[in-house]
């Protein structure tokens, strides 16, 4: 008897997933893998480790760490309260509420680093506690996101048990809910770690020359100080670290978190005493209100006033193309010009676009269609996660110089980078719906007559169209708010709205604030646009 | 003893019941019958505190506890689906109630022994709960409910979902337990055979309430 062997879910000719991971592939071996090996390359070959022997990068690798360290606990303390409310809680306007308190992480960092220099008082300028905060309000979406969706699926019926044994509200907490949320936790924890340990315009803003990060340490020795070879060796090491990191974290922390599997559905979400406590569900709903938008709003506000005076000059200066008048002097008045940042933005994003969707679907398809090939590559996609922008940037600034066709100073490099950083999460956002395409669906395609092709239209991509556009909306987010590679990368004259904003902010005068605020908020409103897509796309999954 | 009297409850707007009086002596087992969605689970989640009732009041033991949060009532309740705590093992979850009291650890695993042998099921102490068989966790929830020798034992619909075969050892094995342990036990159930069974006195819910036609 003859064994039967079961048909994969593919329909596709076994040809078109490996053609399909080709572009993918080589995309990011020449523009990732070429610049990594010129990084360490450079670290062997020059004098460059020296650095290494001086205290300066210890010292900033320490406040690196603790400022990470201590941000991630920030946001923790911060979030959870109205993680807990909008868990466990069901009140009018639940959704609004939460909508608003994710919104946060929407937001380039640079838009937040101006914010909280608008927001906090002078004392506490371009000290750790205004790099603290800022990461920690940056970082409560993330908080709200991760442990509010395992909160959700802990069932009260629990609580409920453990109430009916004895244990009071906090003991409750210890010994039931606290041990169900710990792998949420351990991963908020670890992912906030991570944002706020490569964070680069908040510090940058923020930070000032006393406060720098190793990440804000690499693009000020390439930038500034033209020590390339130093911030390779940064570059290299933040690396190497991070890889250690997420290795312990991936092989020790199953170990130290014991993760329960928890159902799907969702929960009741009730809690026993919920309908007894409105007045403490209204303060903590009122006051992570305040917290989060308290900073989009100095934002708007900062941009119609000039100095103590309400204005709309910072504005009439975006689309006039031209400073406001009795302003600091002309000549660094004209080297800015706002217009020209917002269209040089939208320009490099919709090149990326193009470039990180279609390479984005292709990647996917290769991962869902090619069997194992496919989820190497599929894996192999990820890899620019785990790069920092800046390394991106500094990468390709080391590979791409004059005995490389000098790409490193042509316009296509920004939206080439951009493209490295987005693909990732384009692949992330496709393969799952990919994967949620019904083969039945191919099959029925096939026996009415239809070819391949045709398959590939009518069925896939059809049914993955909202899914790209979400996609679309994710790469035209992370491109335009994209400070990291741009700010090694951008040539002047072709200045992205991030890399003009920070400038304005490096300067002194009322003027420059001011339209450093119009930009943060025409920045902020294009971010929130782009993310109402993918969320969109989102809900098709 | 538990005195339940003039309760009324409301859910999604209406009433669902008003006017329940109920009395139990101690140590009486009462299985309270009545259709699906007539309240039954609202009355006991109402005893135990995990609700409130929109008017009358839950006396257990002489003890007016309606305004008494639910870990100060003692009660205990065995919930439709066990509710047992994924994190912790067979023991940690029986010994859960005991542990909360600050019994001594030898003593607590003395208690957990007890009850496990009470419900059959010896040598399951370091057993995950996720692993355990419908009729195996119905004994473990038995079990942790009864550890702490509750004033009043609840049993919300203990055996629903259960086959045919498991559920009628599983009743045998139930009576006998709350007949050794002699607790004060309201059991809500839909199944006239399982009420007669177990109880030694039946109720209707429409013979203790206005009850509300759904």
């Amino acid at each position: 008897m003859t064994a039967v062997r079961h048909r994969t879910t593919s329909n596709y000719p076994s040809g078109w997933s490996a053609l399909a991971g080709l572009p993918g592939a080589a995309w990011l071996a020449l523009f990732v893998g070429v610049p990594v090996v010129a990084l360490v390359v450079r670290v062997v070959d020059t004098d460059s480790l020296r650095v290494l022997r001086t205290s300066v990068p210890w010292r900033i690798g320490w406040f690196t760490l603790w400022q990470a360290v201590l941000s991630a606990v920030t946001a923790l303390v911060v979030a959870l309260p109205v993680t807990w409310v909008l868990a466990r809680h069901d009140f009018r306007m639940r959704r609004t509420v939460r909508a608003i308190v994710v919104s946060g992480f929407l937001l380039p960092s640079v838009v937040v680093g101006t914010a909280f220099v608008g927001l906090l008082p002078a004392s506490l300028q371009r000290t750790w506690i205004a790099v603290v905060v800022a990461h920690a309000w940056f970082n409560v979406a993330v908080v709200v996101r991760v442990v509010g969706a395992r909160w959700e699926r802990i069932d009260t019926g629990l609580t409920d048990a453990a109430a009916l044994l004895g244990a009071a509200p906090l003991r409750r907490l210890r010994t039931v809910t606290l041990p169900l949320l710990a792998p949420a936790l351990a991963a908020a924890s670890a992912l906030v770690f991570l944002f706020c340990f490569t964070s680069y315009g908040i510090v940058r803003l923020l930070g000032g020359p006393g406060r720098v990060t190793i990440e804000s340490d690499i693009a000020l020795r390439a930038l500034q100080i033209g020590d390339v070879g130093a911030a390779a060796v940064l570059a290299v090491a933040q690396a190497a670290f991070l890889i250690v990191v997420a290795a312990l974290s991936t092989t020790l922390g199953p170990r130290i978190v014991r993760g329960v599997a928890l159902p799907r559905i969702t929960a009741r979400r009730i809690e026993v005493g919920a309908a007894r406590r409105p007045r403490l569900v209204k303060v903590i709903v009122a006051v992570t209100l305040v917290v989060v938008c308290a900073p989009l709003v100095t934002l708007v506000v900062g941009s119609l006033r000039v100095g103590s005076a309400w204005s709309l000059g910072g504005w009439r200066s975006l689309f006039a193309g031209n400073p406001v008048r009795g302003s600091v002097a002309p000549s660094i008045d004209r080297s800015i010009d706002l217009l020209a940042a917002v269209s040089s933005s939208l320009r490099v994003a919709l090149i990326a676009l193009l470039i990180a969707l279609v390479l984005g679907a292709c990647t996917a398809f290769a991962a869902v269609h090619g069997g194992r090939g496919g989820r190497i590559g599929d894996s192999l996609a990820l890899v620019p996660l785990a790069i920092s922008p800046v390394t991106v940037g500094l990468g390709m600034i080391v590979a791409f110089g004059p005995n490389a066709g000098n790409l490193r100073a042509s316009w296509w490099i920004v939206p080439i980078a951009h493209s490295l950083v987005a693909l990732p999460l384009v692949v992330r956002l496709l393969v799952p719906v990919l994967r949620a395409v019904p083969p039945g669906l191919r099959d029925a395609t096939a026996t009415l007559g239809a070819s391949p092709w045709r398959t590939l239209r009518s069925v896939d991509l059809s049914l993955t169209r909202r899914a790209l556009a979400g996609a679309g909306g994710l790469v035209v987010a992370v491109s335009v708010g994209e400070f990291g590679a741009s700010s090694l990368l951008t040539r002047r004259g072709a200045e992205t709205i991030p890399v003009v904003i920070a400038r304005l902010m490096s300067r002194t005068g009322d003027v420059l604030r001011t339209q450093a605020f119009v930009l943060s908020t025409v920045l902020a409103v294009l971010c929130i646009a782009a993310m109402i897509l993918v969320e969109r796309g989102d809900a098709a999954r | 003893m538990l005195h339940v009297e003039s309760l009324r409850a409301r859910h999604d707007g209406r009433d669902l019941f008003t006017n329940l009086t109920l009395h139990i002596a101690t140590g009486e087992r009462v299985a309270l019958l009545g259709p699906s969605g007539s309240g039954k689970t609202t009355l006991l989640r109402i005893i135990a505190g995990l609700e409130a009732a929109e008017s009358g009041r839950v006396v257990i033991n002489d003890r007016d506890v309606t305004n008494t949060a639910p870990h100060g009532r003692g009660v205990g309740m065995v919930f439709q689906d066990n509710q047992l705590f994924p994190h912790l093992d067979v023991a940690a979850n029986v010994g859960y109630g005991e542990a909360v009291h600050r019994l001594p650890r030898d003593e607590r695993d003395r208690v957990v022994a007890d009850m496990l042998e009470l419900v059959g099921l010896q040598g399951f102490a370091g057993r995950d709960v996720t692993t355990l068989s419908g009729g195996e966790a119905k004994r473990v929830a038995l079990a942790r409910a009864l550890a702490p020798r509750p004033a009043v034992l609840l049993l919300d619909e203990p055996l629903t979902g259960l086959d045919v075969a498991l559920h009628d050892r599983l009743l045998a094995d139930v009576r006998a337990v709350l007949a050794a342990r002699r607790t004060t036990t309201l059991h809500v159930t839909h199944d006239p055979a399982e009420a007669a069974a177990v109880a030694d006195r039946v109720v209707l819910l429409a013979d203790i309430a206005n009850v509300a036609t759904p």
